[in-house]
């Protein structure tokens, strides 16, 4: 703990709205001869209190609807707490919704400018950034173009241009890394990364629990308004999987979520296989021959092995193997990244071995996920070649096979017949 | 509230502050209204110039000087005009501020930015059009010898200062009612047409007392837009005249009006930022 005065703190907040079944009903209410309420009361946020340290992340993670837009808007300023206080110390950017305010019908030029003038700057200041934003947002010649020509990943990459480019000392993130092609993605998570580790604090927010985990030291769990959980980000991610998968009463998929989805391959845009590090072959091996081989027995030895290629500037990678029930049940995976193995050769093999399997009988999908050295961004996703089948020798039931004793012990003495 | 009204005395240092964005929503503001067309920012003049010639056409044979049979009569073609221009630059100032809060929501519910600013560039965008269409006003009265300006129309700055307040002070009180009765617009726009048929736009003051006695004017008088009519028509350099049969057509003292116009804007300007800023926290979750 540094002594330093915390870059977030947040006592007591609470936010309430109140709905009217019609527009007429506020002001009608406000009437001093109706004494019955005309609203109903929707408690948003009820109770939260957390301080962050400046340099840290927090995630905020809960379902849809359990406040945490609303905790990023009254930290962002653009709403206001109906109970508590909060305070934030520097300048605040919040990538709420890319772009919001661009206008349609003027070029990406004219909206840095108006962006700009909105989060604060001066026109010395934005024509200084200028140049920075459009070599960023890779918007070239477009950037002379109507907004309203742009599709949906341009707009997005000069929101996100603009925003990180306001070098805010409190950076408000709603799920960003989904931003433009895989490029433009590794990009944003760079300069997400380069300025935490320039000391700045974050708050994230996203439904990815495997993003939170890997960005963040502390993480609030919101339910239905209330701070259920605040403790370090692995604890709360597993206790939240564990309670939402309790809650869709599909235990099974527990876990699965917390996998990094890979984003969908374009294969209209090929180029990206030579600026891309690729898994070139996914395969089940028999470790002591060494060729493939799918069938196996509890017990045995397994390998999982990957042909990686890297990009042409190669970059550090990890590797991480999940594997899964032909139903959908994820039953272990394993990040080399969890495991401090990074490598950044230009081409490799990869071997997972997993020399007792725990298996029990079935059939296992195996999909492969490459990543950059932090495991955060995805480049590539596979299943293996072959399919995992695993064939028991015993009668044991299950998905696998606990190392298991038993014990009989006679209580009493017996009775002599 | 009477904190709110106060900070008032503050607004002009936050638009100063404020001014690349307020310069860069004028912009937004003004252009937006002519993207795609193609002549225009060309359209802020020959609205004017049509308007004129048509108020020239039709009021001057009209109205004009029938027993002679001469020529046209422009006098009551300028005044009209120059009423005209002069009320519609108030109307549109506070019909387009009203909705400007909801029109940004977009930027309410997600920036956190001075939302007390958005009324500004949209008075300035009316006054600049106002500017334009005086100069036609102007140009035109000069040439059919019924405008003479003198160094009144050095003054001009002034009353456009002071209809800027008064139209940014009305506009930021509906801004606020708008965003939580929707029905403020609509009902505004009824308002503002009443009001210009209230104003001597299209009838002379004299008729009033002609029609309804002496008490008449003095009530007519209290309307906010009188005083600011009249000082326009008058730094243009408009002087009494006369109009067949024999009726003076008067526009009254300068800086009594420029007085009143102050007063009016000053009060307008204290209400509407009061009534917005104790509200403006709100407006996020209601836009």
């Amino acid at each position: 703990m540094s002594g330093r005065a915390p870059a977030i703190e947040v006592q007591g907040l609470a936010k309430e709205y109140r709905i009217y079944g019609n527009p007429y009903h506020r002001f009608i209410e406000r009437l001093p001869w109706v004494k019955r309420p005309l609203h109903r009361k929707i408690t948003a946020l009820h109770d939260i209190n957390f301080s962050i340290e400046p340099g840290q992340c927090i995630g905020v993670i809960g379902k849809n609807g359990a406040g945490k837009s609303t905790l990023l808007k009254i930290l962002t300023g653009t709403t206001f707490p109906t109970a508590g206080s909060f305070a934030v110390r520097g300048r605040v950017a919040a990538l709420l919704e890319l772009g919001a305010g661009f206008h349609q019908d003027f070029t990406g030029r004219e909206n840095i400018f108006m962006n700009a003038a909105m989060l604060g700057f001066s026109r010395k200041e934005a024509q200084r950034k200028f140049q920075e934003i459009l070599e960023f947002s890779e918007l070239g010649e477009f950037i002379d173009a109507p907004i309203r020509t742009y599709s949906s990943g341009m707009g997005a990459r000069l929101g996100f241009s603009v925003a990180i480019a306001t070098d805010p000392d409190l950076l408000i993130i709603d799920e960003i890394l989904a931003v433009g092609d895989l490029t433009f993605q590794r990009k944003c998570v760079d300069k997400i990364w380069d300025y935490k580790a320039r000391g700045k604090t974050m708050f994230f927010c996203s439904h990815s629990l495997y993003d939170v985990r890997q960005l963040c030291e502390q993480c609030i769990w919101l339910r239905d308004g209330t701070q259920q959980m605040l403790a370090d980000a692995v604890l709360v991610t597993n206790e939240y999987a564990t309670w939402e998968s309790h809650l869709r009463d599909r235990p099974d998929q527990t876990g699965y979520e917390q996998l990094p989805a890979a984003k969908e391959f374009d294969p209209r845009h090929p180029p990206e296989d030579e600026h891309h590090p690729r898994i070139l072959q996914a395969q089940l091996i028999d470790p002591h021959s060494g060729q493939p081989r799918n069938v196996f027995g509890p017990g045995d030895a397994v390998a999982v092995r990957l042909h990686i290629r890297n990009a042409r500037t190669p970059e550090r990678l990890a590797v991480a193997v999940g594997v899964m029930r032909s139903e959908g049940t994820l039953c272990f995976a394993h990040s080399s990244q969890f495991d401090d193995l990074v490598f950044d050769h230009d081409e490799c093999i990869v071997t997972l071995l997993l020399p007792h399997l725990r298996l029990l009988s079935g059939e296992y999908n195996l999909p492969v996920w490459l990543l950059d050295g932090r495991g955060v961004h995805r480049y590539h996703e596979r299943p293996v070649e072959q399919k995992l089948v695993v064939q028991n020798r015993t009668k044991d039931l299950g998905l696998f096979l606990q190392e298991h004793q038993w014990q009989v012990q006679r209580i009493g003495t017996q009775v002599a017949r | 509230m009477l904190r709110h009204m106060l900070a008032v005395v503050d607004y002009p240092g936050q638009i100063w502050r404020h001014r690349y964005l307020v310069a860069n929503f004028f912009r937004r503001e003004l252009l937006g209204r002519f993207r795609g067309s193609m002549l225009g920012m060309v359209w802020v003049l020959i609205h004017p110039l049509f308007l004129f010639a048509i108020y020239y056409l039709v009021f001057g044979y009209l109205f004009g000087n029938v027993k002679t049979g001469v020529a046209p009569d422009p006098h009551f073609a300028i005044y009209l005009f120059s009423g005209v221009l002069a009320f519609t630059a108030i109307g549109e100032a506070t019909s387009r501020s009203c909705s400007s809060v909801v029109d940004n929501g977009n930027l309410v519910k997600k920036v956190a930015f001075p939302s007390q600013l958005l009324p500004v560039p949209v008075g300035l965008v009316a006054l600049l059009v106002y500017v334009v269409g005086a100069s036609v006003c102007l140009v035109s009265g000069m040439v059919f010898d019924v405008l003479h300006p003198g160094w009144t129309l050095l003054l001009l700055p002034v009353v456009l200062l002071l209809q800027f307040a008064m139209s940014l002070g009305i506009g930021l009180f509906l801004a606020n009612c708008h965003v939580f009765a929707r029905d403020t617009s609509h009902l505004w726009g009824i308002l503002v047409m009443s009001w210009m048929f209230l104003t001597p736009v299209f009838w002379f003051p004299y008729q009033l007392e002609e029609k309804f006695g002496e008490l008449m004017p003095l009530i007519f008088a209290w309307n906010p837009a009188h005083p600011l009519i009249q000082a326009h028509r008058l730094v243009l350099g408009a002087h009494d005249f006369t109009i067949e049969p024999a009726h003076l057509v008067e526009f009254g003292d300068l800086w009594t009006h420029l007085l009143r116009a102050a007063l009016w804007a000053v009060g307008f300007l204290v209400l509407g930022y009061g009534t917005f800023t104790s509200r403006q926290h709100k407006y996020a979750d209601h836009v």
